[in-house]
């Protein structure tokens, strides 16, 4: 696994459950957190952040299957 | 271009890799959200996303859109279909989404408005693993 993938991986460990996040570009580190996609874009716009990417965490760390 | 699969918190501290694509989606002449991860899964017959999604691009009310139904392991679950816009790398593909107020992830990437304009291969045995995808023009 890549320090990169590893940091991804310690990072999405480290989130709130059942929550939006987003990592930062490299997708290494945390930068927002809210319970809403809404709340994480507009802690991105006070950032001034264009280019971190959201994701929805799930409410447990389970295997997906969908 | 090739995309490594993304870890992914497993149970136990185990790590699971799953192909996640970043996109973003977006309305014709509307707002266009973030960047955001979807799942790229040949299981799901078309492409799901959050409400969230949606009122990030102007729908606040998902059930303003034609009704339908899908079926998963969750059993069955309403959904809403929108005419939307998603952007895959430098690829905007105009398609019909559908959008549930329950969804695990933040949007699933499946056959109808995904697989069938690209040519995708799943290669878990690289290192790392990750998957190849190739847009497709056809006529």
């Amino acid at each position: 696994m890549t320090p990169e993938a590893a940091a991804r991986l310690e990072a999405l460990r480290a989130a709130p459950l059942d929550s939006w996040v987003a990592l930062s570009e490299d997708e290494t580190r945390i930068v927002a957190v809210g319970r809403t996609y809404a709340e994480v874009a507009s802690e991105l716009d006070r950032l001034g952040d264009q280019q971190s990417v959201i994701l929805k965490t799930p409410d447990a760390w389970l295997p997906l299957a969908l | 271009m090739r995309v490594p699969y993304r870890t992914y918190p497993g149970p136990n501290n185990t790590v699971q890799y799953y192909p996640l694509l970043r996109v973003r989606v977006g309305r014709k002449y509307g707002p266009t959200t973030r960047f955001f991860e979807a799942l790229v899964d040949s299981g799901a017959s078309d492409c799901m996303f959050p409400e969230d999604v949606a009122q990030a691009i102007g729908i606040n009310d998902i059930t303003t859109g034609r009704k339908s139904m899908r079926a998963g392991i969750g059993g069955k679950e309403d959904v809403w279909i929108h005419s939307v816009v998603v952007y895959v790398g430098e690829h905007a593909l105009d398609i019909e989404a559908a959008f549930t107020h329950t969804l695990p992830v933040s949007g699933l990437l499946g056959r109808q408005g995904f697989f069938e304009h690209f040519r995708i291969t799943f290669d878990p045995t690289g290192d790392p693993p990750g998957l190849e995808i190739e847009r497709v023009h056809k006529a």
